[in-house]
C-alpha cells in the first residue's frame, strides 16, 4: 500500500506537469506570428506505476499508479505537406521574379507609349519622305536631322537599361548564389545539432523549424528538393547534385571574372538550378534580355547599312543613273559589328551641316530619288531581319516579348493560387490557434488548481495523523 | 478544417490584395481611356495597334506629299494656261501681220507686241514654287530659261530630269515636265514670227502659222497629261482622307476602352472591394477566446 507521503508526491506530480505544460501553452502563444513556427504540445502520460505489496494476507492488489508525468513535446509538422509546399513555393517565386523583371523589361521599352521606338521609326521615315519632295529646303533638311537624332538616342538609351538591367540580375544572381551558400552551412550546422538532441532522445523542435524555414528558403531559391534521414538529418540537393549531406556542404563557385557571373559547383560542374529565382534570373539575365538586345543591335546595324548604302553608295556598285550620281558622306557613323550597335548608334557630325545631307544628289538637285528610297526602306523587307521590315521586325520582338511577359504573369497567379492552398493547409495544421490555446490554458490552470486542493488535502490527512491520534511521546 | 489565426490573417490580406489589384485596373482603363495600359495586357491587340499607328503615319506623310504634288501641279496647270493664251495672242498677231493691207511699219508694230509676249512667256515659264523652278528638269535651282539680252534666242539650262513623287505605297507619279520638250518649239516659232514681222517678211507667216499650231498642240497635249494627273492626285488624296478615317477608327476599336462597361465596372469593383474591407477588419481583429476568459 503506498504511504500518505506519496500521495504528495503524485500530486507534484502533477503540479510540475501542468507547469510545463502552461510553458508549452505560453511558447505557442508567444510565437503565434511567427513565421515557420510549428505548434507544439505537451504530450502528458500516466508515469509508471508501482507495485505495492498487499497490507493484509498474501499476493497483490496491482499496481498503483504514481501520477502525471510529460512524455514528450509533441511538434506538430508534416514532412510530405513540407515538401509539397516546397515544390509549389518555388513554381511560384520563379514565376512571380520573372514577371516582374520582365515588366520592368517592358517599361524600358515604353511601346504603348505616344514616343515609342516604332513611332520615332515612323516620324523618321516621314521627315526623308518630305524631303523627297523638296531636296534641298534647309527646314526640312533640319527636321531629318533632328528626328534621326532623336530615333539613335531613343535607341541608344534602350540599349542602355537593357544593360543596366541585365546588370542589375546578375548582381542578384551573384548575391543568390552568396546565400544559397550560407543557407547550406546553416543547415549543415542544424543537421548536426539535431541529429544530436534525437540521438539523446530530446526533441530539438525550435531548431527544426529553424531547418524548416531555411529549407523553405532555399526552394524558393535553388527549386532545391531534400531528403530526411533516420538520424534527423537531412540531405539537400538542387537539380540532383547535392548540397548539404550530414554536416558537410558542396559549395556554389561565383567566377565574377566575366561580365555576366558564371556559377559552378565546387567540384567544377556547371549549376542549373531547377526552378526557384535564380531559374528565373539565369532566365531573364541570358535569354530575354539578350533576345531583345540581339534584336535592337540588329535593327540599328542595319538601320546604318541600309540609310548609309542609299546615302553614300560605294561606287563600284552605284548605278550611273541619277539619284546616285554623286556620293554623298554616310548618313550614320558606320558601324562594323552587330554586338553592341544598339549603343553606339549616331548620327554622323558632318551632317550638323545641313548641306551634307543629301536628299538629292548635287547635280540633280530637284530629283527626290535618295530621299525617297531613304523614305522607302519603312516597308522595304530586310533579309537580315527574317525578310521584315525594320518597324514590323521591331514590332514582333516587342510583341513577343509582351507574350513572354504576359505568360510569366499567368503562370505566377496560378503558382501563387497553388502555393497558398498548400500553405493554408499547412497553417491549418501546424499553425498557432489562440481559441485552442485558451481553451488548454483553463483545462492546465483548472488541473494544476485541483493538483494543488491535492496537496491540501494530503497534509490535512497527514495533521490527522500526526496532530490527532493522542499524545503520547509529547 | 482547423482554422489558425494567421491563415485567417493571410486570407484577408491576399483577398484586399486581390481586390485593389482589379480596382486599380478598372481605375487606370477609366482614367486613360485606352483597354490596356502595357503591351503585354493584350499582346495581339497591342501589335495590331502599334501596326495601325505605323500605318497612321505613314498615311499623314503621303497626305502631305500629296498636298505638296497638288500645289506643285496646280501651278504647271496655272503656267500652262497662261502660255496657252499668249499663244494665242502671238497666232492673232501673225494672222493680222498676213493681211496685203497692212504697211511695213505695222508689221513692225505687231513684231514688237510679238516680242512683249515672248518676254511675257519667259516670264510664266520661269515660275516656281516654294523657289523651286517648275520647268527646269531636276535643276530645280537654276532659272529654266533665259533670254540674251539682244532677244535674239531663248536657252534652255535646264536637263531632261522627270521627278518622282509617292502619293500612296508604290503609287508614284511624274510631276514635271521639262522646259526644252515642252517650250522650246514655242520660243523658236514665235521669235521666227517676230523676226518675220518686224523683218516685213509676209510670205514667211504662211510657215510660222503652222509652226505655231504645232507648238500649241505640243504644250496642249502636256497641259492634258498634266491635268490627268492632278486628277489622279485629287483621288489619291480622297482616298488616303478615307483610309485614313478607317485606320482611326479600327485603331480606336484595338485600343480605346469601352467606357461605359469599364465605369460599370469600376463601380461594381469599389463596392466589392469597400465589402472585403469591412470583412477583412471583423477577420483581423476578430475576438479571440482570451477577450472573454476571465
Amino acid at each position: 500500500m503506498p504511504s500518505l507521503f506519496s500521495g504528495i508526491n503524485v500530486a507534484l506530480r502533477s503540479l510540475m506537469a501542468q507547469q510545463e505544460a502552461m510553458t508549452v501553452i505560453e511558447h505557442n502563444v508567444a510565437n503565434a506570428n511567427t513565421p515557420g513556427y510549428h505548434r507544439q504540445e505537451a504530450v502528458l502520460s500516466a508515469s509508471i506505476p508501482s507495485s505495492q505489496a498487499m497490507t493484509f494476507g498474501s499476493g497483490s492488489v496491482g499496481q498503483f499508479g504514481t501520477g502525471v508525468m510529460i512524455e514528450k513535446i509533441q511538434r506538430f509538422a508534416q514532412n510530405f505537406m513540407d515538401v509539397r509546399y516546397r515544390e509549389t513555393v518555388s513554381e511560384s517565386s520563379r514565376w512571380t521574379l520573372q514577371s516582374d523583371i520582365l515588366s520592368q523589361v517592358e517599361s524600358v521599352l515604353s511601346e504603348t507609349s505616344k514616343d515609342g521606338l516604332t513611332t520615332k521609326l515612323d516620324q523618321f521615315w516621314n521627315s526623308w519622305q518630305a524631303l523627297s519632295g523638296d531636296p534641298t529646303n534647309p527646314t526640312l533638311k533640319a527636321t531629318v536631322l533632328s528626328n534621326a537624332q532623336s530615333l539613335a538616342s531613343a535607341i541608344n538609351q534602350r540599349s542602355g537599361s537593357l544593360y543596366q538591367l541585365r546588370y542589375d540580375q546578375n548582381l542578384t544572381f551573384k548575391q543568390s548564389a552568396d546565400e544559397v551558400n550560407d543557407i547550406a552551412s546553416q543547415i549543415a550546422t542544424l543537421n548536426e545539432e539535431i541529429s544530436h538532441a534525437q540521438s539523446i532522445n530530446q526533441a530539438p523542435n525550435d531548431l527544426l523549424d529553424k531547418r524548416d524555414q531555411l529549407l523553405d528558403r532555399l526552394s524558393e531559391l535553388t527549386g532545391a528538393v531534400s531528403f530526411l534521414q533516420e538520424n534527423g538529418e537531412v540531405i539537400v540537393s538542387i537539380n540532383g547534385h547535392a548540397l548539404v549531406n550530414g554536416h558537410s556542404t558542396f559549395k556554389l563557385v561565383v567566377d565574377s571574372n566575366q561580365p555576366m557571373a558564371a556559377v559552378k559547383w565546387e567540384d567544377g560542374q556547371t549549376f542549373t538550378a531547377s526552378t526557384g529565382e535564380m531559374a528565373a534570373l539565369l532566365d531573364v539575365r541570358d535569354g530575354v534580355i539578350v533576345d531583345m538586345t540581339n534584336a535592337l543591335d540588329n535593327l540599328a546595324y542595319n538601320l546604318v547599312q541600309a540609310v548609309n548604302q542609299i546615302h553614300n553608295p560605294d561606287p563600284a556598285t552605284a548605278p550611273s543613273d541619277p539619284p546616285y550620281a554623286a556620293a554623298g558622306m554616310d548618313f550614320f557613323q558606320p558601324l562594323t559589328t552587330v554586338t553592341g550597335a544598339a549603343g553606339s548608334l549616331k548620327v554622323n557630325p558632318a551632317m550638323e551641316t545641313l548641306s551634307n545631307i543629301m536628299g538629292a544628289s548635287a547635280a540633280y538637285p530637284g530629283n527626290g530619288d535618295i530621299a525617297l528610297s531613304i523614305a522607302n526602306l519603312r516597308s522595304a523587307t530586310q533579309t537580315a531581319l527574317d525578310g521584315m521590315s525594320f518597324n514590323s521586325f521591331y514590332t514582333k520582338s516587342v510583341a513577343s516579348l509582351a507574350l513572354e511577359t504576359k505568360n510569366a504573369e499567368a503562370y505566377a497567379s496560378n503558382a501563387k493560387n497553388v502555393a497558398g492552398a498548400i500553405k493554408t493547409s499547412r497553417d491549418s495544421y501546424s499553425g498557432v490557434s489562440l481559441d485552442e490555446e485558451a481553451a488548454n490554458m483553463i483545462k492546465t490552470q483548472r488541473a494544476y488548481q485541483a493538483a494543488a486542493r491535492m496537496v491540501n488535502v494530503m497534509d490535512e490527512m497527514l495533521d490527522t495523523i500526526i496532530n490527532g491520534m493522542g499524545l503520547v511521546g509529547r | 478544417m482547423r482554422i489558425t489565426n494567421t491563415m485567417m490573417t493571410d486570407s484577408a490580406i491576399r483577398y484586399m490584395n486581390e481586390s485593389k489589384e482589379r480596382l486599380v485596373e478598372y481605375q487606370e482603363m477609366v482614367s486613360s481611356g485606352k483597354a490596356f495600359q502595357k503591351m503585354s495586357d493584350d499582346p495581339s491587340r497591342a501589335a495590331a495597334a502599334m501596326g495601325l499607328r505605323s500605318s497612321l503615319n505613314t498615311n499623314e506623310a503621303y497626305t502631305n506629299t500629296a498636298e505638296n504634288v497638288s500645289d506643285w501641279m496646280s501651278a504647271n496647270e496655272t503656267a500652262f494656261s497662261s502660255i496657252v493664251d499668249l499663244m494665242t495672242r502671238a497666232r492673232n498677231l501673225v494672222l493680222q501681220g498676213q493681211s496685203d493691207t497692212l504697211s511695213a511699219k505695222e508689221r513692225t508694230a505687231l513684231g514688237t507686241e510679238l516680242a512683249s509676249i515672248v518676254h511675257n512667256a519667259v516670264d510664266v515659264v520661269n515660275s516656281s514654287v516654294n523657289g523651286r523652278f517648275l520647268f527646269g528638269g531636276y535643276q530645280t535651282g537654276k532659272v529654266p530659261f533665259t533670254m540674251d539680252p539682244a532677244g535674239t534666242a531663248v536657252t534652255y539650262n535646264g536637263d531632261n530630269g522627270v521627278m518622282t513623287q509617292e502619293i500612296g505605297p508604290g503609287q508614284s507619279i511624274l510631276i514635271n515636265f521639262p522646259g526644252n520638250s515642252t517650250f522650246a518649239e514655242m520660243f523658236n516659232a514665235m521669235i521666227k514670227a517676230r523676226d518675220d514681222l518686224l523683218n516685213n517678211n509676209s510670205a514667211n507667216l504662211e510657215t510660222r502659222l503652222s509652226e505655231l499650231a504645232s507648238a500649241t498642240a505640243t504644250v496642249t497635249t502636256i497641259r492634258t497629261t498634266n491635268s490627268t494627273r492632278l486628277n489622279q492626285v485629287t483621288t489619291g488624296l480622297d482616298s488616303l482622307e478615307k483610309a485614313k478615317i478607317e485606320i482611326k477608327s479600327l485603331l480606336s476599336k484595338k485600343e480605346d476602352a469601352n467606357l461605359a462597361e469599364a465605369i460599370s465596372y469600376l463601380s461594381n469593383q469599389e463596392s466589392v472591394y469597400q465589402t472585403v474591407l469591412e470583412v477583412s477588419q471583423r477577420a483581423i481583429s476578430s475576438m479571440n477566446l482570451f477577450d472573454v476568459i476571465g
